[in-house]
């Protein structure tokens, strides 16, 4: 935390660097969200761009409450947000998917972890099954297992309650195991 | 799914990071494995990245519209000194025959002690004024 104060602090202070030094910082983090939520990659770079933007605005109102890489994620989120309600684009899909009733307890023998990991077409396959999470689930699963946040932090970013992120990245796990299933031909 | 299938799959999945935190080897539980997989997908770099230079560009436009600020400050406050002045300038021999006026009706009140005071109020605030400016530029540079 006092590494974030000094750094804020010396951005208030319109210390020469300084705000560069906070954009290298975040900017990954906040790539990693707004480009999971709008998944367009122009639209991204530019939301990325106002996202700091509202940041140097506003540092003024960080009260050293949270770590600032949640308060950044914050504002990213809500930028995101935005951009997403007025492009009236879902972020969550409707409920009762259609596609979660295969076979849960079917258990392949053959499965070698190992080999399908150096599978890139197998990986490649599962990075577009990523993509096509609703934009809410993969944006947390990209917070929670790329950014390695904690539950709570996520809360706090997103404003979700802590179940309701534990859920989404419940389903979307399933959700991808369940396409891995079907890509790898496991029997029923 | 139902409850009995949720909670077997929450437990498969807690499982599964277990065994990536712990960097078990593969080959125990087949449905754990392809969980783990999943896992490590989730943990790929995204494929598409900020350009390299990105911070230092945001931080340039930041910083750039912040300077010509600070010269437009400092024009807006020359040309509000160079119209004070000139009002001054244009006012005083009026206000020279109000104040002798305002002697000759009220010749109890200490005008030029108030003057005085007008002036040192004035100064002390354009004083600060300008400590600010300077203090500002300073820490641009």
């Amino acid at each position: 935390m006092s590494e974030d104060q000094d750094l804020v602090i010396a951005v208030l202070a319109r210390a020469p660097g300084a705000f560069e030094r906070l954009v290298a910082r975040h900017q990954k983090l906040v790539w990693h969200l707004v480009y999971r939520m709008v998944q367009h990659p122009e639209d991204a770079r530019e939301l990325c761009q106002d996202v700091f933007f509202r940041v140097h605005e506003r540092l003024h109102q960080y009260r050293f409450e949270s770590a600032l890489s949640t308060w950044v994620g914050r504002v990213a989120f809500s930028v995101a947000t935005r951009h997403m309600q007025k492009k009236k684009l879902p972020m969550v899909e409707p409920t009762g998917e259609a596609d979660e009733s295969s076979p849960w307890e079917s258990v392949s023998d053959g499965f070698d972890l190992e080999a399908a990991c150096a599978d890139n077409e197998l990986m490649g396959r599962l990075a577009v099954a990523i993509e096509r999470l609703p934009p809410l689930q993969r944006t947390l699963v990209t917070l929670y297992h790329l950014d390695e946040m904690a539950i709570g932090e996520i809360a706090s970013v997103t404003g979700l309650p802590e179940g309701t992120v534990k859920n989404y990245l419940f389903r979307a796990r399933s959700r991808l195991r369940q396409q891995l299933e079907t890509r790898i031909g496991v029997a029923a | 799914m139902n409850s009995h299938e949720l909670e077997q799959q929450a437990r498969l999945q807690a499982q599964a990071e277990q065994a990536e935190r712990q960097h078990l080897p593969a080959g125990g539980d087949p449905a754990i494995d392809r969980y783990r997989l999943v896992l490590r997908a989730l943990r790929q770099p995204l494929a598409l990245q900020l350009p390299g230079d990105f911070a230092a560009r945001v931080s340039a436009r930041m910083v750039l519209p912040e300077e010509s600020n600070s010269l437009e400050d400092w024009l807006t406050t020359l040309l509000m000194l160079a119209m004070a002045m000139a009002g001054l300038f244009y006012v005083q021999p009026v206000m020279a025959s109000v104040l002798s006026q305002l002697h000759l009706r009220l010749p109890g009140v200490p005008w030029p002690l108030l003057g005085a005071a007008a002036l040192s109020v004035a100064v002390a605030w354009a004083l600060d004024r300008g400590a600010t400016s300077w203090r500002r530029g300073a820490n641009r540079t």
